[in-house]
């Protein structure tokens, strides 16, 4: 039943996406919104599943055309803040690097812009505990992992200015499907949707 | 975005398909324990061409067994295919408690502790019953117990507090980190009378298993085995890429391998 569950929440997320593309497509382009070639957009977040994984991020995007746009999405996330020593076992380290890039499509309102995107890059865990239970002989370990790392990205540009609201929502495509087509599997997805938060700059 | 939609729903339904071992080589009952006074559904994987009479089969118990048991049943007839030996009686153990009651050895925050007395079910009258009604093989090398989570806990528990019941251990993300990690207290306690035994171990964990919980005990626990039980076969591994419950499956594949390269 947990799996269903979980499968259940990440196709909504999925539609709720997909929703936004809907009412995103129907707003007309009065052409106002400004498309500039290159953005910054620096955001701090969070792993909505687990909540105790802290992000901050960089989205790069830039629009060769008013419709197609190439990005660059780097996170360094700080995990497990919330539970750093449980049962006298210490968390030394626990961190991921992303670094992906990827094409995306974007939709215009007339105070806002919608980016779907699909990112393609590699990912990399770093963790390290050690048991410090008193009672018993101190244990140390550690893994060091390099993953590819694929996913969907959307992004909600708000403001017209140079300086902007930045929101976006990136879901993992690994380790379901791509690794395992076990279903079991995307709870690995699910630990990493995030939303993050910022304020981006046109240049 | 809609049009992956469909693709990706039809992708989602089928792998959720759950693989259902052969009905015609699987045999079900009920059984009362009077050790905890709860009802467990027992089901039962029979290898093919099933003869008590000229075979003595081993048996793996398997603990979450309403989740686990088509998954292990077919995996393990295709492994001992695989390895051209005779495959074993796969006994799946249904929730007769809550998970949190059976398999937790002591009462903590996250459990009720009543995993001796669901020890006591298994060994006198779960694992008799077996014995007496499908002709398994009565030795203690023969008998293998495979949990994930805190079935592993409870299979960590069964190695360190009932060493006579079983021979083999499949622990797949054991719980190790529960109640301070009471399972090393056990393991040192029961040391000197557990080493001298025969053991087959295999430790599987998710190499993402994030939590801040399940890497330094498990290490720990592998460490403990490996320079202190001389007559341990003993496997580790950890499953790339994948967390908790996404490397469960993988981790039943690898300790399935191990079991029948090894027994």
């Amino acid at each position: 039943m947990k799996i269903i569950n979980y499968i259940s929440i990440f196709f909504l997320l999925l539609n709720l996406s997909a929703v936004n593309a809907q009412n995103a497509s129907s707003f007309k382009i009065h052409g106002t919104y400004p498309v500039r070639t290159l953005t910054l957009e620096p955001a701090i977040g969070l792993n909505i599943w687990t909540m105790g994984d802290l992000r901050v991020s960089n989205v790069v995007q830039w629009n060769i055309k008013k419709r197609l746009s190439l990005i660059s999405y780097s996170a360094y996330v700080y995990n497990n803040s919330m539970s750093r020593n449980f049962n006298y076992i210490r968390t030394d380290y626990d961190y991921t690097l992303n670094q992906k890039f990827g094409v995306g499509t974007s939709l215009y309102g007339r105070h806002s812009s919608h980016t779907f995107s699909l990112l393609a890059g590699i990912k990399y865990d770093a963790i390290k505990e050690t048991l410090v239970n008193p009672e018993f002989e101190q244990v140390t370990a550690s893994v060091h992992s390099v993953s590819p790392d694929f996913g969907l990205m959307y992004n909600l540009k708000k403001g017209i200015g140079k300086y902007f609201f930045t929101y976006r929502m990136v879901i993992p495509l690994y380790p379901y499907p791509f690794k395992s087509f076990d279903i079991t599997s995307v709870d690995g997805n699910l630990a990493n949707i995030a939303m993050e938060f910022g304020v981006g700059v046109r240049l | 975005m809609k049009n992956l939609m469909p693709i990706l729903l039809v992708l989602a339904f089928v792998s959720c398909q759950k693989e259902v071992f052969n009905p015609q080589q699987t045999s079900e009952f009920s059984i009362h324990s009077s050790a905890n006074g709860a009802d467990y559904t027992i089901k039962v994987a029979l290898p093919q061409h099933y003869d008590p009479e000229t075979n003595q089969y081993a048996t793996i118990y398997v603990l979450d067994g309403d989740e686990n048991f088509n998954f292990v049943a077919e995996n393990s007839e295709k492994i001992s295919t695989e390895y051209s030996t005779t495959n074993v009686l796969v006994v799946s153990i249904g929730y007769g408690n809550d998970r949190t009651v059976d398999y937790t050895p002591t009462s903590a925050t996250e459990g009720k502790g009543q995993a001796e007395k669901f020890m006591q079910f298994i060994q006198d009258e779960l694992i008799p019953k077996m014995e007496t009604d499908y002709g398994v093989d009565t030795a203690r090398e023969s008998r293998i117990i495979l949990g994930h989570s805190f079935g592993g806990l409870l299979a960590a528990y069964a190695f360190t507090n009932f060493n006579t019941v079983f021979g083999g251990y499949l622990m797949l993300s054991p719980s190790l980190w529960y109640d301070n990690e009471i399972l090393l207290r056990y393991e040192q306690e029961n040391r000197d009378i557990n080493n001298n035994h025969h053991q087959l171990v295999y430790l599987g964990l998710g190499e993402l298993e994030k939590g801040g919980r399940m890497l330094a005990p498990f290490e720990a626990f592998y460490h403990r085995l490996a320079f202190n039980y001389p007559g341990i076969k003993l496997g580790r591994h950890l499953e790339p890429h994948l967390d908790h419950v996404g490397s469960k499956n993988p981790n039943i594949l690898e300790g399935l391998h191990f079991y029948f390269e090894n027994r």
